[in-house]
Protein backbone atom coordinates (compact mmCIF):
# COMPACT_ATOMS: atom_id res chain seq x y z
CA UNK A 1 0.00 0.00 0.00
CA UNK A 2 0.74 3.69 -0.69
CA UNK A 3 1.22 6.40 1.65
CA UNK A 4 -1.73 8.75 1.64
CA UNK A 5 -1.53 11.65 -0.86
CA UNK A 6 -4.48 14.44 -0.49
CA UNK A 7 -5.15 14.67 -3.42
CA UNK A 8 -5.69 10.66 -4.20
CA UNK A 9 -8.58 9.49 -6.32
CA UNK A 10 -11.07 7.93 -4.05
CA UNK A 11 -14.90 6.51 -4.77
CA UNK A 12 -17.29 6.51 -2.45
CA UNK A 13 -20.08 3.75 -3.05
CA UNK A 14 -23.51 3.90 -1.66
CA UNK A 15 -26.31 0.83 -2.03
CA UNK A 16 -29.69 2.71 -1.19
CA UNK A 17 -32.63 1.12 0.56
CA UNK A 18 -34.90 2.78 -1.47
CA UNK A 19 -38.94 1.79 -0.29
CA UNK A 20 -40.90 0.01 -2.51
CA UNK A 21 -41.96 1.99 -5.61
CA UNK A 22 -39.64 4.98 -5.05
CA UNK A 23 -36.50 4.18 -6.94
CA UNK A 24 -37.62 6.52 -9.93
CA UNK A 25 -38.61 9.33 -7.82
CA UNK A 26 -35.11 8.85 -5.50
CA UNK A 27 -32.44 8.93 -8.45
CA UNK A 28 -33.38 12.25 -9.28
CA UNK A 29 -33.90 13.70 -6.18
CA UNK A 30 -30.42 12.79 -4.73
CA UNK A 31 -28.38 13.51 -8.14
CA UNK A 32 -29.96 17.04 -8.36
CA UNK A 33 -28.81 17.86 -4.98
CA UNK A 34 -25.76 19.44 -3.20
CA UNK A 35 -25.81 19.89 0.66
CA UNK A 36 -22.00 20.43 1.20
CA UNK A 37 -19.94 23.81 0.53
CA UNK A 38 -18.68 24.07 -3.09
CA UNK A 39 -15.01 23.87 -2.42
CA UNK A 40 -15.78 19.99 -1.29
CA UNK A 41 -17.92 19.55 -4.31
CA UNK A 42 -16.91 16.05 -6.30
CA UNK A 43 -18.36 14.30 -8.96
CA UNK A 44 -21.39 11.48 -9.35
CA UNK A 45 -19.95 9.43 -11.28
CA UNK A 46 -23.63 7.39 -11.87
CA UNK A 47 -26.66 7.35 -10.04
CA UNK A 48 -28.67 3.85 -10.72
CA UNK A 49 -31.57 1.72 -10.04
CA UNK A 50 -31.37 -2.10 -9.80
CA UNK A 51 -33.65 -3.46 -12.41
CA UNK A 52 -35.83 -6.57 -11.70
CA UNK A 53 -34.25 -9.36 -13.91
CA UNK A 54 -30.76 -9.77 -11.51
CA UNK A 55 -30.21 -8.13 -8.37
CA UNK A 56 -31.95 -6.71 -5.34
CA UNK A 57 -34.93 -4.62 -5.45
CA UNK A 58 -35.87 -2.14 -4.46
CA UNK A 59 -32.88 -0.60 -4.39
CA UNK A 60 -30.30 2.73 -5.86
CA UNK A 61 -26.75 3.17 -6.60
CA UNK A 62 -24.81 6.28 -5.93
CA UNK A 63 -21.28 6.48 -7.32
CA UNK A 64 -19.15 9.16 -6.40
CA UNK A 65 -15.34 10.06 -7.53
CA UNK A 66 -13.40 12.52 -5.66
CA UNK A 67 -9.86 13.38 -3.92
CA UNK A 68 -9.27 12.34 -0.27
CA UNK A 69 -9.05 15.45 0.57
CA UNK A 70 -12.84 16.22 -0.94
CA UNK A 71 -13.68 13.23 0.92
CA UNK A 72 -12.45 14.17 4.38
CA UNK A 73 -13.76 18.01 4.33
CA UNK A 74 -17.65 16.87 3.68
CA UNK A 75 -17.14 14.30 6.10
CA UNK A 76 -16.19 17.17 8.36
CA UNK A 77 -19.24 19.13 7.38
CA UNK A 78 -21.26 15.89 8.03
CA UNK A 79 -20.34 14.95 11.35
CA UNK A 80 -18.56 17.86 13.23
CA UNK A 81 -20.03 21.17 11.63
CA UNK A 82 -22.70 22.60 13.61
CA UNK A 83 -24.44 23.60 10.86
CA UNK A 84 -26.72 20.98 9.85
CA UNK A 85 -26.41 21.18 5.88
CA UNK A 86 -27.63 17.69 5.23
CA UNK A 87 -30.16 17.30 7.51
CA UNK A 88 -32.76 18.52 6.14
CA UNK A 89 -32.40 16.43 2.98
CA UNK A 90 -32.09 13.51 4.82
CA UNK A 91 -35.38 13.93 6.75
CA UNK A 92 -37.26 15.34 3.97
CA UNK A 93 -36.02 12.16 1.37
CA UNK A 94 -37.20 9.77 4.52
CA UNK A 95 -40.26 8.87 1.98
CA UNK A 96 -37.82 7.41 -0.65
CA UNK A 97 -35.37 5.53 1.57
CA UNK A 98 -34.99 3.47 4.46
CA UNK A 99 -31.32 3.50 4.70
CA UNK A 100 -28.13 1.98 2.90
CA UNK A 101 -24.76 0.92 3.21
CA UNK A 102 -21.98 2.82 1.92
CA UNK A 103 -17.63 2.16 1.48
CA UNK A 104 -15.24 4.09 -0.11
CA UNK A 105 -13.26 2.37 -2.56
CA UNK A 106 -9.59 2.90 -4.37
CA UNK A 107 -9.68 2.35 -7.70
CA UNK A 108 -8.01 -0.83 -9.53
CA UNK A 109 -4.90 -0.69 -10.75
CA UNK A 110 -5.75 0.02 -14.32
CA UNK A 111 -9.01 1.41 -13.64
CA UNK A 112 -10.07 4.52 -15.73
CA UNK A 113 -11.80 7.63 -14.08
CA UNK A 114 -14.80 9.87 -14.51
CA UNK A 115 -13.15 11.62 -17.11
CA UNK A 116 -11.71 8.47 -19.14
CA UNK A 117 -15.21 6.83 -19.08
CA UNK A 118 -17.36 10.10 -19.80
CA UNK A 119 -16.05 9.73 -23.80
CA UNK A 120 -17.34 8.06 -26.47
CA UNK A 121 -20.46 5.91 -27.09
CA UNK A 122 -23.30 5.94 -23.90
CA UNK A 123 -23.38 3.02 -21.92
CA UNK A 124 -26.58 3.66 -19.64
CA UNK A 125 -26.85 -0.22 -19.25
CA UNK A 126 -24.77 -1.32 -16.44
CA UNK A 127 -23.67 -4.84 -14.90
CA UNK A 128 -22.53 -4.47 -10.89
CA UNK A 129 -20.81 -7.01 -9.52
CA UNK A 130 -20.12 -7.15 -5.55
CA UNK A 131 -16.88 -9.28 -5.35
CA UNK A 132 -16.62 -11.18 -1.66
CA UNK A 133 -13.23 -12.69 -1.84
CA UNK A 134 -10.86 -14.63 0.45
CA UNK A 135 -8.68 -12.04 2.77
CA UNK A 136 -5.22 -10.87 0.72
CA UNK A 137 -6.86 -12.09 -2.42
CA UNK A 138 -8.36 -8.00 -3.37
CA UNK A 139 -4.69 -7.24 -5.21
CA UNK A 140 -4.26 -10.18 -6.93
CA UNK A 141 -8.32 -10.05 -8.17
CA UNK A 142 -8.21 -6.37 -9.38
CA UNK A 143 -5.56 -6.93 -11.15
CA UNK A 144 -6.75 -9.86 -12.54
CA UNK A 145 -9.67 -7.77 -13.84
CA UNK A 146 -7.18 -5.46 -15.59
CA UNK A 147 -4.94 -7.39 -17.22
CA UNK A 148 -7.45 -10.92 -18.32
CA UNK A 149 -11.35 -9.64 -17.69
CA UNK A 150 -10.95 -5.99 -19.03
CA UNK A 151 -9.38 -7.33 -22.56
CA UNK A 152 -12.14 -10.29 -22.91
CA UNK A 153 -15.08 -8.18 -22.15
CA UNK A 154 -14.02 -5.18 -24.71
CA UNK A 155 -13.99 -8.32 -27.55
CA UNK A 156 -17.91 -7.83 -27.05
CA UNK A 157 -20.35 -4.61 -27.03
CA UNK A 158 -19.50 -4.13 -23.28
CA UNK A 159 -16.83 -2.42 -21.34
CA UNK A 160 -15.50 -3.22 -18.03
CA UNK A 161 -16.24 0.74 -16.52
CA UNK A 162 -14.55 1.30 -13.31
CA UNK A 163 -13.28 -1.23 -11.00
CA UNK A 164 -12.23 -0.83 -7.63
CA UNK A 165 -11.52 -2.36 -3.88
CA UNK A 166 -12.70 -1.20 -0.65
CA UNK A 167 -10.52 0.38 1.79
CA UNK A 168 -10.68 -2.14 4.37
CA UNK A 169 -12.12 -5.64 4.17
CA UNK A 170 -11.79 -7.81 1.18
CA UNK A 171 -14.80 -6.82 -0.46
CA UNK A 172 -14.23 -5.72 -4.85
CA UNK A 173 -16.94 -3.76 -6.88
CA UNK A 174 -16.81 -3.77 -10.19
CA UNK A 175 -18.74 -2.36 -13.26
CA UNK A 176 -19.32 -3.53 -16.87
CA UNK A 177 -21.42 -1.19 -19.75
CA UNK A 178 -22.95 -1.24 -22.58
CA UNK A 179 -25.02 1.07 -24.80
CA UNK A 180 -28.17 -1.84 -24.59
CA UNK A 181 -29.22 -4.95 -23.09
CA UNK A 182 -29.09 -6.92 -26.58
CA UNK A 183 -25.52 -8.12 -25.90
CA UNK A 184 -25.75 -9.22 -21.66
CA UNK A 185 -25.68 -12.86 -22.83
CA UNK A 186 -22.30 -12.28 -24.98
CA UNK A 187 -21.07 -10.18 -21.51
CA UNK A 188 -21.67 -13.47 -19.43
CA UNK A 189 -19.53 -15.71 -22.08
CA UNK A 190 -16.98 -13.51 -21.79
CA UNK A 191 -16.32 -13.61 -18.04
CA UNK A 192 -13.76 -15.74 -17.35
CA UNK A 193 -14.03 -18.22 -14.56
CA UNK A 194 -11.27 -16.70 -11.40
CA UNK A 195 -8.58 -18.62 -9.49
CA UNK A 196 -10.33 -20.84 -6.86
CA UNK A 197 -7.97 -19.67 -4.64
CA UNK A 198 -9.25 -16.01 -4.27
CA UNK A 199 -12.56 -17.69 -2.95
CA UNK A 200 -14.62 -15.27 -5.14
CA UNK A 201 -18.60 -15.09 -4.20
CA UNK A 202 -20.32 -12.41 -6.61
CA UNK A 203 -23.46 -11.27 -6.79
CA UNK A 204 -24.49 -9.55 -9.41
CA UNK A 205 -27.18 -6.41 -10.09
CA UNK A 206 -28.73 -4.65 -14.03
CA UNK A 207 -28.34 -1.10 -13.28
CA UNK A 208 -30.17 1.29 -15.48
CA UNK A 209 -28.47 4.50 -14.83
CA UNK A 210 -29.77 7.73 -14.23
CA UNK A 211 -30.16 9.80 -17.83
CA UNK A 212 -28.26 12.63 -15.99
CA UNK A 213 -25.24 10.52 -14.68
CA UNK A 214 -21.72 12.31 -15.06
CA UNK A 215 -20.50 9.52 -16.65
CA UNK A 216 -23.13 9.90 -19.18
CA UNK A 217 -22.49 13.73 -20.30
CA UNK A 218 -20.50 14.82 -23.18
CA UNK A 219 -19.32 17.80 -23.98
CA UNK B 1 -30.40 -19.49 -27.27
CA UNK B 2 -29.09 -20.99 -23.85
CA UNK B 3 -32.21 -21.93 -21.67
CA UNK B 4 -32.22 -18.96 -19.49
CA UNK B 5 -34.07 -18.48 -16.20
CA UNK B 6 -34.56 -15.37 -13.80
CA UNK B 7 -35.21 -16.87 -10.01
CA UNK B 8 -36.83 -14.29 -7.92
CA UNK B 9 -36.91 -14.25 -4.18
CA UNK B 10 -39.52 -12.02 -2.55
CA UNK B 11 -39.90 -11.51 0.94
CA UNK B 12 -43.15 -9.80 2.07
CA UNK B 13 -44.27 -8.92 5.63
CA UNK B 14 -46.86 -10.08 7.62
CA UNK B 15 -47.68 -6.81 7.43
CA UNK B 16 -48.43 -6.08 3.99
CA UNK B 17 -47.85 -8.95 0.88
CA UNK B 18 -48.44 -11.88 1.81
CA UNK B 19 -47.44 -15.35 0.16
CA UNK B 20 -50.85 -15.23 -1.49
CA UNK B 21 -50.62 -11.71 -2.52
CA UNK B 22 -47.38 -12.20 -3.85
CA UNK B 23 -48.00 -14.99 -5.97
CA UNK B 24 -51.23 -13.02 -7.54
CA UNK B 25 -48.91 -10.20 -8.35
CA UNK B 26 -46.63 -12.77 -10.00
CA UNK B 27 -49.44 -14.31 -11.84
CA UNK B 28 -50.90 -10.83 -12.87
CA UNK B 29 -47.80 -9.12 -14.16
CA UNK B 30 -47.10 -8.40 -18.13
CA UNK B 31 -44.63 -11.66 -18.90
CA UNK B 32 -42.68 -9.99 -22.01
CA UNK B 33 -42.76 -13.26 -23.26
CA UNK B 34 -41.43 -14.69 -19.99
CA UNK B 35 -43.12 -18.34 -18.46
CA UNK B 36 -43.74 -18.92 -14.95
CA UNK B 37 -42.93 -21.95 -14.27
CA UNK B 38 -42.87 -22.40 -10.68
CA UNK B 39 -44.19 -19.96 -8.09
CA UNK B 40 -43.29 -21.08 -4.79
CA UNK B 41 -44.39 -20.45 -1.56
CA UNK B 42 -41.36 -20.61 0.82
CA UNK B 43 -41.49 -22.98 4.23
CA UNK B 44 -41.93 -21.16 7.07
CA UNK B 45 -40.25 -23.86 9.21
CA UNK B 46 -37.50 -24.27 7.09
CA UNK B 47 -37.08 -20.95 5.35
CA UNK B 48 -37.82 -17.16 5.62
CA UNK B 49 -41.73 -16.16 5.51
CA UNK B 50 -43.68 -14.65 4.44
CA UNK B 51 -41.94 -15.14 0.94
CA UNK B 52 -42.01 -16.42 -2.18
CA UNK B 53 -39.99 -18.26 -5.00
CA UNK B 54 -40.48 -17.52 -9.13
CA UNK B 55 -38.81 -19.49 -11.80
CA UNK B 56 -39.05 -17.46 -14.99
CA UNK B 57 -37.85 -19.26 -17.91
CA UNK B 58 -37.18 -16.61 -20.50
CA UNK B 59 -37.96 -17.90 -23.76
CA UNK B 60 -35.42 -15.80 -26.16
CA UNK B 61 -32.46 -12.95 -25.80
CA UNK B 62 -35.69 -10.64 -27.26
CA UNK B 63 -37.48 -11.71 -23.84
CA UNK B 64 -34.80 -10.74 -22.15
CA UNK B 65 -34.35 -7.10 -23.48
CA UNK B 66 -37.97 -6.42 -23.15
CA UNK B 67 -38.12 -6.86 -19.23
CA UNK B 68 -34.47 -5.03 -18.63
CA UNK B 69 -35.86 -2.08 -21.40
CA UNK B 70 -38.93 -1.80 -19.17
CA UNK B 71 -36.57 -0.42 -16.46
CA UNK B 72 -38.10 0.54 -12.90
CA UNK B 73 -41.31 0.83 -14.66
CA UNK B 74 -41.63 -3.04 -14.80
CA UNK B 75 -45.11 -3.01 -13.54
CA UNK B 76 -44.31 -5.54 -10.39
CA UNK B 77 -46.43 -3.86 -7.24
CA UNK B 78 -43.53 -3.49 -5.03
CA UNK B 79 -45.96 -1.83 -2.12
CA UNK B 80 -45.86 -4.63 0.98
CA UNK B 81 -42.52 -6.09 -0.43
CA UNK B 82 -39.49 -5.96 2.46
CA UNK B 83 -37.47 -6.75 -0.67
CA UNK B 84 -36.53 -8.97 -3.81
CA UNK B 85 -33.59 -10.69 -4.78
CA UNK B 86 -33.28 -12.07 -8.67
CA UNK B 87 -30.50 -13.85 -10.66
CA UNK B 88 -30.34 -14.78 -13.59
CA UNK B 89 -29.19 -18.02 -14.94
CA UNK B 90 -28.67 -20.45 -17.66
CA UNK B 91 -29.81 -23.95 -17.26
CA UNK B 92 -26.53 -26.25 -16.22
CA UNK B 93 -28.17 -29.94 -15.95
CA UNK B 94 -31.33 -31.71 -15.42
CA UNK B 95 -34.87 -30.58 -15.23
CA UNK B 96 -38.11 -29.70 -13.42
CA UNK B 97 -40.17 -32.99 -12.59
CA UNK B 98 -43.94 -32.03 -12.66
CA UNK B 99 -44.35 -34.81 -10.31
CA UNK B 100 -42.37 -32.59 -7.46
CA UNK B 101 -44.38 -30.03 -5.17
CA UNK B 102 -41.98 -29.77 -2.55
CA UNK B 103 -38.18 -28.59 -3.18
CA UNK B 104 -34.98 -28.20 -1.01
CA UNK B 105 -33.77 -24.90 -2.85
CA UNK B 106 -30.06 -24.41 -2.78
CA UNK B 107 -27.63 -21.67 -3.63
CA UNK B 108 -24.93 -23.35 -4.12
CA UNK B 109 -20.93 -21.87 -4.91
CA UNK B 110 -18.61 -24.26 -6.53
CA UNK B 111 -14.99 -24.34 -7.33
CA UNK B 112 -16.08 -25.33 -11.03
CA UNK B 113 -18.53 -24.98 -13.23
CA UNK B 114 -18.78 -28.53 -14.47
CA UNK B 115 -19.30 -29.37 -10.26
CA UNK B 116 -22.50 -27.34 -10.17
CA UNK B 117 -23.70 -29.13 -13.50
CA UNK B 118 -22.82 -32.58 -11.84
CA UNK B 119 -24.82 -32.01 -8.56
CA UNK B 120 -27.29 -34.26 -9.59
CA UNK B 121 -30.81 -32.07 -8.17
CA UNK B 122 -33.88 -32.21 -10.68
CA UNK B 123 -32.65 -28.94 -11.90
CA UNK B 124 -29.22 -26.76 -11.43
CA UNK B 125 -28.93 -23.41 -13.03
CA UNK B 126 -25.66 -21.90 -12.86
CA UNK B 127 -25.57 -18.10 -12.76
CA UNK B 128 -24.90 -16.04 -16.48
CA UNK B 129 -22.37 -13.41 -15.11
CA UNK B 130 -20.83 -16.06 -12.29
CA UNK B 131 -19.86 -19.74 -13.70
CA UNK B 132 -19.24 -21.09 -10.07
CA UNK B 133 -22.29 -20.54 -8.78
CA UNK B 134 -25.95 -21.46 -9.00
CA UNK B 135 -29.23 -22.56 -7.63
CA UNK B 136 -29.96 -26.52 -7.07
CA UNK B 137 -33.76 -27.43 -6.68
CA UNK B 138 -34.25 -31.04 -5.41
CA UNK B 139 -37.69 -31.94 -5.74
CA UNK B 140 -39.84 -34.31 -3.76
CA UNK B 141 -43.62 -35.62 -4.57
CA UNK B 142 -44.38 -34.98 -0.79
CA UNK B 143 -43.28 -33.63 2.81
CA UNK B 144 -42.54 -36.95 3.57
CA UNK B 145 -39.79 -37.39 0.91
CA UNK B 146 -38.27 -34.02 1.02
CA UNK B 147 -38.04 -34.85 4.91
CA UNK B 148 -36.39 -38.28 4.21
CA UNK B 149 -34.00 -36.64 1.25
CA UNK B 150 -32.59 -34.09 3.19
CA UNK B 151 -32.72 -36.29 6.33
CA UNK B 152 -30.37 -38.68 4.40
CA UNK B 153 -28.15 -36.01 2.94
CA UNK B 154 -29.49 -35.08 -0.41
CA UNK B 155 -28.16 -31.78 -1.37
CA UNK B 156 -25.54 -29.95 -2.37
CA UNK B 157 -23.75 -29.90 0.74
CA UNK B 158 -20.82 -32.50 0.74
CA UNK B 159 -19.94 -33.07 -2.88
CA UNK B 160 -17.34 -32.73 -4.98
CA UNK B 161 -16.54 -29.28 -5.38
CA UNK B 162 -19.30 -27.15 -3.41
CA UNK B 163 -17.38 -24.68 -1.81
CA UNK B 164 -20.63 -23.30 -0.22
CA UNK B 165 -24.59 -24.32 -0.05
CA UNK B 166 -27.76 -22.91 1.51
CA UNK B 167 -31.16 -22.94 1.09
CA UNK B 168 -35.03 -23.85 2.44
CA UNK B 169 -37.75 -25.92 1.66
CA UNK B 170 -40.37 -24.09 -0.84
CA UNK B 171 -43.59 -25.66 -2.22
CA UNK B 172 -46.40 -25.41 -4.53
CA UNK B 173 -49.10 -24.65 -2.32
CA UNK B 174 -52.76 -25.08 -1.88
CA UNK B 175 -54.78 -22.71 -4.08
CA UNK B 176 -56.23 -21.71 -0.92
CA UNK B 177 -54.33 -17.78 -0.27
CA UNK B 178 -51.45 -18.09 1.61
CA UNK B 179 -50.96 -15.98 4.87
Amino acid sequence: MSALNPGDIVYEHEDVFTLPGQTAAYLGNQGSHWPFTEDCRFDLVGIFGKLRPLGTWPRAVNLWEMTVDKMCRAMEQQFFDPKPRLDKWWVDSSHQRSGGWDRFCRPGPGSPSLRDIAQGALRPCVVQQYVRLRDGAKQDYLAWINETVAPRVAQTDWRTLLWMGALHGSLAIVYHAASDWDGLLDLGAALPVPDKAWGVVVETSALQAWPKSQYLRRA
Amino acid sequence: MQDIWSVWELMGATNGATRGEIKKRLDALDRRGWQLELNLAIVGSDGHWPANMAFWRVADRAALTSWLDAGLADGLDETGLSWGKARLYQRASGQLNPEHKVFLAEYVVADDPRALAALGADLVLREVCAACQGLALWGAKDLRDAARNDWEGKGASGKKGVVQASGWWAVIPHERPMV
